[in-house]
């Protein structure tokens, strides 16, 4: 197993949406929002947005997205110099 | 079952925390200066239950307020919600009971209250210490008492009666001159009225005038100033009706063609004399100072062309416009001495700024000369592979209105800033003595920090490293130790069960 499989848990499906999260979270458009009857007819291209660090759902796309990084990588460089035998003895409780 | 999935943020930094929190002794960086004592108090707020519809805007969240007790420079944080009706509704229901932004007609029957609109407020917005006491601020209901120190909900206040607008706004102002707060009420008498409801109390909590006057038309009346001689509020742009929200909508929509109305109303009259100058539409969510300069009055504040909230739709239903929404600091020009209703507005410097502006409060109302508050300066660095693909609030700014000098504190490159304050170094030092903070989101490590700038200078002195992600904020406020009644120890004395 690789260091990074103790990370590919049975996934149900919400953590297969948290998963995608990074995605989601870039502003591509929503395809999961419930609908409600309350729709102006000019709502497209449903986006998470973000307003002064505020999350919101811009309806007409417009907003200003927020771009989850890709992953911690401040330890990538770390992890990738020590073998899995040496990460479990050193981490043990993880 | 609480599920955040299809909320506005299921996962990453702006993702709903739901924990309340106690940091004794916090990691420090640099060193806090000697002579800061006092909380930096923080409202804001995010979600307990996801929204019940995802057009809902995120001034609905729950509110949360947090404090940096700082004093020999240790800090202490803690953070609690405010537990108004709303909340604890919620939580004995299991779920997300109320509907859209201020819109009983959409909330649960169980909780509608449409005569008490006010009973579904969320207290997110700004903090408030006056009289030795602090409080959750927001503009659809009463201020809600908040212990200083265990931050724990002591409800909402009315000043012992004497308070009868149904609301208050989230930014009263202190007079530096008497110590009166000044404060108001707007669709003071139920929702969507055109009542505006003006107070001056005294530190010691009693109503010393109440003013009434009608608006032009009902909007949001978020943001005053206040000079020696006058009250002066804007209504601009967003525009309600009953009608509006029987329908099942926002509170607010956005009318690009509403003009936009000053008011100015003598402080020591009883509003017969209000005087209503009228302009072209724009936005003055938030302001700087007023003074009075002879017959004239000077206003200054960041002011858009257009809606800057995207979550509050146009009312023609047209896309929003994020170049419209951007605010540079102008000067409006009122003369009393004729009895035109136009003003002059110039146009102090281009540069797009937020508009969570302030000032050195004991200017407040006076002339001053500097302006405090944050941008997003693109000649700074952004690690976007640490940070992700975001615009940054990197800077703090200090500008002159007197020489239009700009001097900036650059926060880092996985950074972003929320609003600033400023804190005079002593009672008595020169205005702009003293010192900025703020909290910023690190976006790399996931975590919040508070930054302390010296004002003159624009370098950091320390940073304070909280090991989460913290609630975003609305405002946040400085209160030194001989405003509000704040004890040195985060922990009350032990009284319970010692070994022998």
């Amino acid at each position: 197993m690789s260091k990074s499989d103790k990370h590919n848990l049975p996934a149900p499906g919400r953590r297969d949406f948290l998963k995608g999260a990074g995605v989601l979270t870039t502003g591509a458009p929503l395809q999961v929002l419930g609908s409600t009857s309350q729709e102006p007819d000019n709502w497209q291209q449903p986006r998470r947005c973000v307003f002064q660090q505020m999350p919101y759902v811009s309806f007409d796309g417009t907003g200003e997205s927020y771009s989850a990084p890709a992953g911690n990588k401040s330890t990538r460089e770390y992890l990738d110099s020590i073998s899995r035998e040496e990460y479990l003895r050193r981490h043990w409780f993880i | 079952m609480v599920d955040f999935t299809n909320g506005p943020a299921p996962a990453g930094f702006m993702s709903p925390e739901r924990f309340e929190a106690d940091i004794f002794d916090c990691e420090v960086e640099g060193t806090i200066p000697k002579d800061l004592n006092g909380a930096f108090v923080r409202v804001g707020g995010e979600w307990l239950y996801p929204p019940s519809r995802p057009d809902d805007s995120p001034f609905s969240t729950d509110g949360f307020i947090s404090s940096f007790r700082i004093r020999d420079g240790i800090v202490d944080f803690r953070g609690r919600w405010v537990q108004t009706p709303r909340f604890r509704n919620n939580l004995a229901a299991r779920k997300q009971l109320y509907g859209v932004y201020r819109n009983p007609y959409t909330h649960d029957p169980s909780v509608r209250d449409l005569d008490k609109p006010y009973l579904a407020t969320v207290a997110n917005t700004s903090p408030l210490a006056f009289g030795g006491k602090l409080y959750a601020l927001k503009e659809d209901a009463h201020p809600y008492e908040i212990d200083p120190n265990t931050l724990e909900t002591l409800g909402p206040w009315d000043f012992n009666g004497q308070y009868k607008a149904q609301t208050f706004s989230a930014h009263p102002k202190i007079d530096p001159v008497s110590g009166d707060m000044v404060c108001y009420g707007y669709e003071a008498t139920g929702m969507c009225t055109d009542d505006l409801w003006i107070y001056t109390i005294s530190p010691d909590g009693n109503v010393k005038s109440e003013v009434r006057v009608k608006v032009p038309y009902v909007s949001t009346l978020h943001d005053m100033v206040l000079t020696q001689k006058y009250f002066i509020f804007p209504v601009y742009g967003y525009v309600t009706s009953l009608e509006r929200l029987r329908e099942g909508h926002l509170h607010w929509a956005f009318d690009k063609t509403a003009p936009t109305y000053w008011g100015i109303i003598r402080r020591d009259g009883d509003g017969s004399d209000a005087r209503w100058f009228r302009g072209p539409t724009s936005v003055v969510m938030h302001t700087i100072n007023a003074f009075d300069d002879g017959d004239k009055v000077i206003v200054d504040a960041p002011i858009s062309d257009g809606n800057p909230f995207p979550f509050f739709p146009q009312l023609d239903g047209s896309p929003w416009d994020p170049v419209a929404a951007q605010h540079t600091i102008r000067r409006l020009t009122f003369d009393m001495a004729y009895n035109s209703d136009s003003y002059t507005v110039d146009i102090l410097d281009p540069t797009n700024v937020v508009d969570l502006a302030r000032v050195d409060d004991r200017y407040n109302s006076i002339p001053y000369r500097y302006v405090y508050s944050s941008m997003a300066d693109p000649s700074q660095p952004f690690d976007r592979e640490r940070a992700g693909n975001n615009r940054a609030v990197n800077t703090y700014f200090r500008f002159d209105v007197q020489t239009r000098e700009w001097r900036k504190y650059f926060v880092g490159d996985t950074h972003s800033l929320q609003e600033v304050t400023f804190i005079p170094r002593s009672a008595d030092a020169p205005e702009g003595v003293g010192y900025l903070i703020g909290t910023a989101s690190n976006f790399a490590d996931m975590r919040t920090e508070l930054v302390i700038v010296d004002a003159e200078e624009m370098n950091e002195l320390a940073r304070v490293y909280l090991p989460f992600r913290h609630t975003p904020q609305v405002h946040a406020r400085w209160y030194s130790n001989t405003e509000l009644p704040l004890q040195d120890s985060p922990l009350p004395p032990y009284t319970g069960r010692r070994q022998a």
